[in-house]
């Protein structure tokens, strides 16, 4: 019995050891491959605001607040995810200028993180103010890529 | 001997310089064809403006919206010749070209040539606009006079001083400016004939999106049609690349014809990545156009060979 026991609580610490290990490693140790994962959740969460609002889904003033709130959580954290170090690697599209320039890629995340602040208070209740939201929000996606990222 | 070689090599060099010299000389739009430069529809060429992407090269770099229709210039364009400043094309008339003619806007957008004469480096894409109707020309003309007249003179290109003998320019032209449409259509298609028009002359597309001969020197490669090229933004610091945007299955062959109609509309792909670089301020060109233009261009796209480059 006290094997058994003894297996178990093993087992179980060696899992979430590496459960944490490994959530560790995809924030801290590949921010390429984290911010590729954050990204895709803006890209999702903005495809969810962009067919609403060409009536191509059905207005959810719901799922429209939690594409806002995912968006806003992504921009809160995203300017951790470019440490020295990770200009090159993992199929990374970055542009240097996010070094070179790195009070105006800074600016830019504020920007997004405060236009996503704004759009949540004022979150849209049909469906041409999902159109108003995405004006704000979604010209944030471009400003920043315009500058910021290369294409290869 | 080697007088016996001079005799031989001279007379030859001498005869292919004054080859070279007729074969390079500029020429200009016979007056026939600029006659029709003074009657063009300034409504019809703000449409020709956007198509052209005018305001993506001589506005101030990234400039939204109205900025957009001030000419000014001033870009430097790094390429692997040296770097080209835009110039002012404002109406200006002391530092634009608010004293210009319609026969020279006309010349210049079409053959190249300066109103003193002289070949402009292809840089600017008149190798595109070579391809464009007379008529829209005039109307593009029509439209430049009625915006914001700024005031900036203009600055020289930096050179390499290899390249920098405009003369020489002449020979180019004759190895690669063409009028002929690259892609063959079926003349009843209406749609794909006015994608092509966009795509192949105003729009200029495959100035970027097309690898170019001669190590990158010559003129866009017509059998590898829009399969991407390198990007001159991208060559000092990762080696970003001008994406193919053929239909191949490695380029935009999982892109249906609505999905690029609404990239060049709002900017997000498919997967509602956005737009990003120097294509931004092509985007927001392309979304100042018609939507059936916008599906013309989508249309051809999905039309011509695929490359897999």
């Amino acid at each position: 019995m006290k094997k058994i026991i003894t297996v178990i609580c093993t087992a179980t610490l060696l899992s979430s050891g590496l459960a944490f290990a490994a959530s560790h490693s995809n924030t801290m140790d590949d921010p390429i491959a984290s911010r590729k994962a954050e990204m895709k959740k803006v890209g999702g969460a903005m495809g969810t605001l962009v067919k609403m609002a060409k009536g191509k889904m059905d207005f959810d003033a719901a799922a429209a607040l939690a594409s806002l709130k995912t968006m806003n959580e992504v921009a809160s954290n995203f300017g951790e995810l470019f440490p020295d170090g990770s200009q090159t690697g993992g199929k990374t599209t970055v542009s240097p200028k996010i070094w070179l320039d790195a009070s105006g890629f800074t600016k830019s995340i504020s920007k997004f993180e405060a236009d996503t602040v704004s759009a949540i208070a004022n979150a849209p209740t049909d469906q041409a103010s999902v159109g108003a939201t995405l004006g704000l929000v979604g010209a944030n996606c471009k400003a920043c890529h315009q500058t910021y990222r290369i294409k290869k | 001997m080697i007088k016996k070689i001079a005799a031989i090599i001279l007379p030859i060099g001498i005869l292919a310089a004054i080859f070279a010299w007729f074969l390079s000389v500029p020429y200009k739009l016979e007056p026939y064809i600029t006659a029709k430069m003074d009657t063009g529809n300034p409504i019809a060429g703000e449409t020709m403006f956007w198509a052209g992407g005018c305001g993506s090269c001589h506005a101030v770099k990234n400039a939204k919206g109205n900025e957009k229709l001030k000419l000014g210039g001033g870009h430097a364009l790094k390429t692997p010749v040296g770097t080209f400043i835009t110039p002012n094309i404002s109406p200006d008339e002391k530092t634009g070209i608010g004293k210009w003619t319609g026969a020279d806007f006309a010349n210049a957008m079409v053959v190249g040539v300066s109103p003193n004469g002289s070949h402009y480096f292809p840089s600017f894409p008149y190798t595109s606009y070579a391809r464009m109707e007379i008529t829209d020309v005039a109307d593009l003309w029509a439209f430049m006079k009625t915006l914001p007249v700024v005031s900036r003179d203009n600055e020289p290109h930096d050179l390499s001083p290899l390249f920098s003998v405009r003369r020489s320019i002449g020979l180019w032209k004759r190895l690669f400016l063409s009028q002929d449409p690259v892609v063959e259509i079926d003349a009843s298609n209406t749609q794909l004939l006015r994608g092509r028009y966009l795509v192949e002359g105003p729009g200029h597309c495959a100035e970027c999106h097309t690898p170019r001969s001669l190590f990158g020197f010559g003129g866009v490669k017509l059998n590898a049609w829009l399969s991407g090229g390198p990007a001159p933004e991208g060559a000092k610091g990762g080696g970003g690349k001008i994406p193919n945007i053929t239909p191949h299955e490695n380029a935009m062959g999982a892109w249906s014809v609505d999905e690029i109609t609404e990239y060049l509309e709002s900017g997000f792909t498919p997967e509602f990545d956005s737009v990003g670089g120097s294509m931004v301020s092509v985007q927001e060109n392309m979304a100042k156009l018609t939507a059936g233009d916008r599906s013309a261009i989508a249309a051809y796209l999905k039309s011509i060979p695929p490359i897999a480059n």
